[in-house]
Parts: structure tokens; C-alpha cells; sequence
């Protein structure tokens, strides 16, 4: 069979085409997508309400992940990035407030950076949260009366992490004091895309 | 809704571009991404451009030509983290089997901007071709990715990448020519392994001469990554 031009051409278009199809079946994964006040558990709605009375916006989104399905609230609160985690029951699980290294103490401040030197990380954070856990009434409290009370403090940092030829986007968790407790790697999607 | 809205109008505007004589057409490609071992990797790229373009003499109204297909290979060296160079070759198959040849080195890295994902590419290519003089290009790429569900990109949601490239290129001749390249992007991710995207290309160049050219391509790509399956 003598291969012209025009075979060619049909068989560069309908490839990739016939590939793509096939691209349809893949498995679940961790996912978080936008979802209407309607959908949310009243209890989580309750809460909410009594501890942020008048927030201006607030955008609620359902996760799942490997430990379960999720509700999460965030909002600007007091020129500060909230989000508030809750089951799907409705029962917090905590809250996370977007803070910079200086807002901390320096005592903290001390401590989360000569933890970051001892792993040869670099400075530049991209993504500091205040996580509080603890009981409803405590966190609300934390929230509409300002007032702490049996609640957990931790730490998350999110940065760049680079030690010898292995380098990532990492977690890393620190104790109230600043002394860190976990390190876990942020799986990056391919740049694939944005780079060929 | 969003990103199905969003692609409609992308189309919207490209045909009101069209409309005022723009030239453009498909393109459709496939990109495959596989592990040598350690940090390399191998890409292979095929893409092909279908020309399309509105003609008032043509009782159809629009006239169809098949442009060309390029295949690429490309050999890719992780360091530091997130920066990949990479030396590629590509083959370029015209109507008439002609063809040309193009070397191409880049390297190319992506950081995290909040919730975005910031990615550039600079890049060099040499391109020879039989009775056409030699030309050599120089071009840089800025990508910025959205994520159009939720404040990350996870399985099964949409994103929206903006990109600009300006190319400048010289040939032996001593002829420069300069073309910019802004593309919008609506993409599906399926998983780390797969994504597929549509896109609304608009080159614009001669801006040497007198009058801009400008072209719109319409693209479906599909970009596959084994090392991630």
C-alpha cells in the first residue's frame, strides 16, 4: 500500500482525537470544589454563625480526602484568612488563620527559623496558618469573645524545600512553641503542560 | 459551568476575530512524557496545524489546507527541584514532504504563587531547512495557572492557563522577525497523569513590516505523563 500524504494527514488527526477519548476513565483522588450554603450540615451552620456574626463574604467549599468528607468555610476575618474545617456531620474539626512570621512572637519566630536552618530549608514561606483545635464552645470563644481557653495552638508552614538534589513544595507542622513535629511533601500536579 | 462557559466564550471571541479576516485553523497535539531513570525523562510531542480560513470567492466560504505535523522528541534533566532543561529535536513534515529540522534547547521551571502556579520557559531553537536559510530563535514563555475549581487544581477539575511567548528570531540573512504568542487555556486534569486542554492560540507577527500579521489557532492537546501513572 503506497502511503500518501492524505493518509498521513488523517492519521496525525485522528490519533491524538482517538487518544483523548480514552483519557476519560481515571480514579478519585483528594478534591475540594465550591459548594452552596444550602448543602451545608446545620450544626456546622450554627456554629458559624454564633462565632462569625456578620463576616462580609464567605465562600464554602466540600472536600474529600483520605480521612473523610469535609465542609470548609473561608472568609476574611479581621484582615486575617480564615477557614473553618468541619465533618460532614456539621462538627468543627478546626480552624486555620493565615498569619506572616512577624505576627508571631519572637520567641516562636526564633525557633521555626533555627528549626528551618537545621533542615537546610530556605526562608521564603509561602503559606503560614495558625491551626486551633479543640472543643466548639472553646473555639468559638476563640473567635466572637477573643478568648482562649483550652484550645491547641500548632503551626503549618508551607515552603519550598530543598536538601541536596531532592526538592519540593513540603508541610511542615510546629508546635505552639515552634518546634517542628512533622514534615510531610505536597504533591505538585506535572508542569508538563506549561513547560513543553 | 465556569470553565464550559468560559471555553464558549473563548470561541466567541476567537470567531469575531476571524471575522475580520485573521487567518487561523486546528491544531491538534499529544504530548507524552515517560522516565529514563533518575532525573531524566523523555517527551515526545506530536502536533499537527490544519489551516482554516474564511474566503469570500470559495462557495463554502471556507477554504481548508492541510498546514503541517511536527514531531518532537525531547531529553529532560531535573535539578534543583523544580527546573528541568531539556535538548530536543523536531522534525517538521510539510504538504510535499517537505521537511525541516529544528534543535532545540530550554530550560523551564514553575513555582507556586499563592494558589497559582507561575511556570517559565526560556528557550533557544535552530531551525535548517533545504533551500531556506538558516534561522535561529530566541524565545521566552511566562505561563499562569488557575485552578477554576476550589483554591487547587485536584483530580477531575478545571484550570485556566494564560500564557504569553515573545520569539525573536534572526536568519542568516541577517532578517529578524518578531512574533508574540498569547494563548488561553481552559484544561481538564484527570490525574497527574493526564490532561487535556483546550486552547485559543493568537500569534500575531511582521511586526517588522507593514501590518501586523495575526492568526488564530484553535488547539486540543492532550498531555500525558507515565511517571505519574
Amino acid at each position: 500500500m503506497r502511503l500518501t500524504i492524505y493518509d498521513l494527514r488523517f492519521l496525525f488527526t485522528v490519533f491524538p482525537v482517538l487518544i483523548s477519548c480514552a483519557a476519560f476513565a481515571q480514579e478519585k483522588d483528594e478534591r475540594e470544589w465550591r459548594v452552596n450554603r444550602k448543602e451545608i450540615p446545620q450544626a456546622a451552620m450554627e456554629w458559624f454563625k454564633d462565632a462569625y456574626e456578620t463576616p462580609k463574604q464567605v465562600k464554602w467549599y466540600g472536600e474529600t480526602n483520605e480521612s473523610g468528607h469535609f465542609f470548609e468555610a473561608k472568609l476574611k476575618w479581621k484582615d486575617h484568612r480564615h477557614s473553618i474545617k468541619f465533618t460532614d456531620k456539621g462538627e468543627i474539626v478546626d480552624i486555620e488563620i493565615e498569619k506572616t512570621l512577624d505576627e508571631l512572637t519572637e520567641t516562636v519566630q526564633e525557633n521555626i527559623l533555627t528549626a528551618l536552618d537545621s533542615i537546610n530549608a530556605l526562608h521564603r514561606i509561602l503559606k503560614l496558618q495558625e491551626q486551633w483545635t479543640g472543643e466548639p464552645d472553646d473555639l468559638e470563644d476563640l473567635i466572637d469573645e477573643k478568648e482562649r481557653e483550652n484550645l491547641t495552638k500548632r503551626f503549618e508552614l508551607e515552603l519550598f524545600f530543598r536538601s541536596g538534589d531532592k526538592a519540593g513544595y513540603h508541610e511542615l507542622m510546629f508546635s505552639e512553641s515552634g518546634r517542628l513535629e512533622l514534615i510531610r511533601p505536597i504533591k505538585m500536579n506535572t508542569a508538563d503542560h506549561l513547560q513543553y | 459551568m465556569r470553565p464550559f462557559l468560559l471555553f464558549i466564550s473563548m470561541v466567541l471571541l476567537s470567531h469575531s476575530i476571524i471575522a475580520q479576516t485573521v487567518y487561523g485553523g486546528l491544531m491538534p497535539e499529544l504530548g507524552l512524557t515517560l522516565p529514563i531513570s533518575g532525573n531524566f525523562s523523555q517527551t515526545y510531542k506530536i502536533e499537527n496545524q490544519h489551516f482554516l480560513f474564511r474566503d469570500g470567492t470559495n462557495e463554502n466560504g471556507f477554504v481548508y489546507e492541510y498546514e503541517r505535523t511536527d514531531l518532537q522528541l525531547f531529553v529532560n534533566y531535573k535539578f534543583a527541584g523544580n527546573w528541568k532543561a531539556s535538548i530536543g529535536y523536531q522534525l517538521r513534515v510539510e504538504e510535499q514532504w517537505n521537511t525541516h529540522h529544528r534543535l532545540i534547547q530550554q530550560v523551564a521551571t514553575s513555582t507556586r504563587v499563592r494558589d497559582l502556579r507561575l511556570a517559565h520557559r526560556i528557550r533557544i531553537d535552530q531551525t535548517l531547512e533545504r533551500s531556506e536559510p538558516f534561522v535561529f530563535r530566541t524565545r521566552y514563555r511566562a505561563a499562569l495557572e488557575i485552578p477554576l475549581n476550589g483554591d487547587k487544581i485536584d483530580p477531575k477539575e478545571f484550570y485556566l492557563v494564560l500564557s504569553d511567548e515573545p520569539i525573536y528570531s534572526i536568519d542568516s540573512r541577517r532578517n529578524s522577525e518578531l512574533e508574540n504568542r498569547f494563548v488561553v487555556t481552559v484544561g481538564h486534569f484527570f490525574s497527574n497523569s493526564n490532561k487535556l486542554e483546550l486552547s485559543v492560540d493568537h500569534r500575531s507577527d511582521r511586526f517588522f513590516d507593514d501590518g501586523v500579521r495575526q492568526r488564530i489557532w484553535l488547539k486540543i492537546g492532550w498531555f500525558v505523563n507515565v511517571s505519574e501513572l
